[in-house]
């Protein structure tokens, strides 16, 4: 009864922890470049049930009666990586990956991945997040200074009639290895190692996040069911229990 | 539960600041070189959920599980597109066909930048924007001139009732690295900010500068139908995180309820 109990518990913190990240995927619905993740969930460890008796020699014997798991956990985050919507924006400093890969963006903290394609030119003319990290092209930072910026199909980036690089596109073996860090960047373990691809960009254009509203509000109707189901069934054994307590031992007058 | 509130909060927070800037583009979609704003969006950052008591999955998984905790908007993004140019006629209105701003002093003596072209003449015939900022250079009109005649480079002159033409200077543009770190001042006026980079002043036409066009006048760049779509899509945005907010109450007084 008490270790039921507990396995209802898990139930509601792990739907708890399934709201949170579906209220985090609505959060960020209109930011470029966003992945929305899901929750994968797994069962405890298997136990065993023993019971012990005695046998005809009123010897104490354990008799194995079948394995029970004592709740759920949460197994992993995974960051969903299908291509969101491109949407047109005419704006020459969007852009927009068709297809795999990652924009390299170096940080204070380190080189960073991003889709976010929302670029712009910080005070040293430099191409720059909207936070202001620089977007790294093969060969490091990208000047485009005050020109016109183009860039192409292939990512070659133009100011004006000058060649000022070209923009480093990297893909993973196993993207989700990545770990994300906010501010719209994925940070790669040191084991994953980023592999130039060749992806066709789009400028003028935003890929927006992939998360999709009619999902999400599902997903959050079964989480408020199932957090509700576990919900009545702590109050079930809370019954049982206070019937056991207080009914059970009563003396009957 | 209170993440899932803080998430939802956050969505709400920063989907209102999208409308805001939607409502003042709209407010502005008549202002004389007005460049609309668009929000950008970002994640806030990602905390490690492997915290004593909660049921993950401890120890050696290839990503341990993070959880993020909403969104924000990172920066307002001034979209520097240029806005139709129309012919207005009026001898006093310039548009700038191209890059570059004009230079106007402020009463503390500051600069600052505007692409409104609607200029006129003060009491003391200087050359001054609607709101009555001085153009910088000064430009200073004589007395009995029939004709003020500026030309696409910015050269500006007088014809007097003889026919004479008078030069009177150069109308100068100023351009800078990172157009959007310019900072609003009202009336239309961009102040120059250490985001922006240092001003680059030139004369039209040359350096990759615009040229002048004598009687026209830039409207603003604000586009009517973008906007409103933007705008449906920021309130059902606004709208489905409000839910969010809902469904983590309910589900928060389902916990409270566990002891009746």
């Amino acid at each position: 009864m008490i270790r039921g109990l507990y396995t209802a518990t898990t139930g509601m913190v792990v739907q708890q922890i399934k709201q949170e990240v579906i209220s985090n995927n609505l959060a960020n619905v209109e930011t470029p470049g966003f992945k929305r993740e899901e929750v994968t969930t797994k069962p405890f460890p298997q136990v065993m049930l023993e019971w012990q008796s005695v046998d005809a020699a009123l010897k104490p014997i354990r008799e194995n009666m079948g394995e029970i798991t004592l709740g759920t956990m949460v197994d992993e985050m995974v960051s969903i990586f299908e291509p969101g919507v491109v949407e047109e924006t005419g704006n020459p400093l969007d852009i927009s990956l068709l297809g795999d890969g990652f924009l390299t963006v170096e940080t204070d903290q380190g080189r960073r991945y991003s889709r976010n394609g929302s670029l712009r030119v910080d005070a040293g003319g430099y191409l720059a997040t909207p936070d202001g990290d620089y977007i790294m092209g093969s060969n490091g930072r990208i000047r485009v200074g005050s020109g016109e910026v183009i860039i192409d199909a292939a990512g070659r980036v133009r100011a004006g009639s000058e060649d000022v690089g070209t923009l480093a596109v990297v893909s993973f073996a196993d993207p989700s290895k990545l770990q994300k860090t906010g501010d719209n960047l994925w940070e790669a373990p040191a084991d994953l190692l980023p592999q130039p691809v060749t992806t066709r960009i789009k400028q003028g254009s935003l890929e927006k996040a992939n998360v999709n509203l009619v999902t999400e509000l599902v997903n959050m109707l079964a989480v408020t069911r199932a957090y509700e189901a576990n919900q009545k069934m702590i109050q079930a054994q809370d019954e049982m229990l206070g019937k056991s307590v207080n009914e059970l031992g009563s003396i009957i007058k | 539960m209170l993440r899932a509130l803080m998430n939802a909060a956050s969505g709400v927070k920063a989907q209102s600041v999208a409308i805001d800037t939607i409502a003042n583009n709209i407010a502005n979609v008549n202002t004389n070189g007005y460049k609309k704003e668009r929000p950008v969006f970002a994640e806030l950052v990602h905390q490690s959920l492997q915290q004593q008591g909660l049921p993950v999955q401890e120890g050696n998984v290839a990503s341990p599980p993070q959880i993020g905790t909403g969104s924000r908007v990172a920066s307002s993004i001034k979209v520097f597109s240029p806005g139709q140019i129309t012919q207005t006629g009026r001898v006093y209105d310039l548009a700038v066909a191209g890059k570059g701003m004009f230079q106007v002093e402020l009463p503390d003596g500051e600069k600052a930048l505007t692409r409104d072209g609607a200029f006129r003449i003060n009491d003391q015939r200087e050359i001054v924007t609607t709101s009555g900022y001085r153009m910088h250079p000064a430009i200073t009109l004589p007395e009995g001139y029939t004709d003020i005649l500026i030309d696409p480079s910015g050269n500006v002159s007088v014809v007097d009732n003889e026919g004479k033409s008078t030069a009177l200077g150069r109308i100068t543009l100023v351009n800078v690295i990172n157009l959007g770190g310019l900072k609003p001042l009202g009336d239309n006026l961009l102040g120059i900010t250490s985001a922006s980079g240092p001003p680059a002043v030139g004369f039209p036409g040359e350096d990759g500068l615009g040229s002048i066009r004598q009687g026209f006048l830039e409207l603003s760049n604000v586009d009517m139908a973008e906007e409103m779509s933007n705008l449906i899509i920021t309130q059902r945005a606004f709208e489905i995180n409000s839910k969010a907010i809902q469904t983590a109450d309910e589900m928060w007084s389902m916990a409270n309820n566990l002891r009746k």
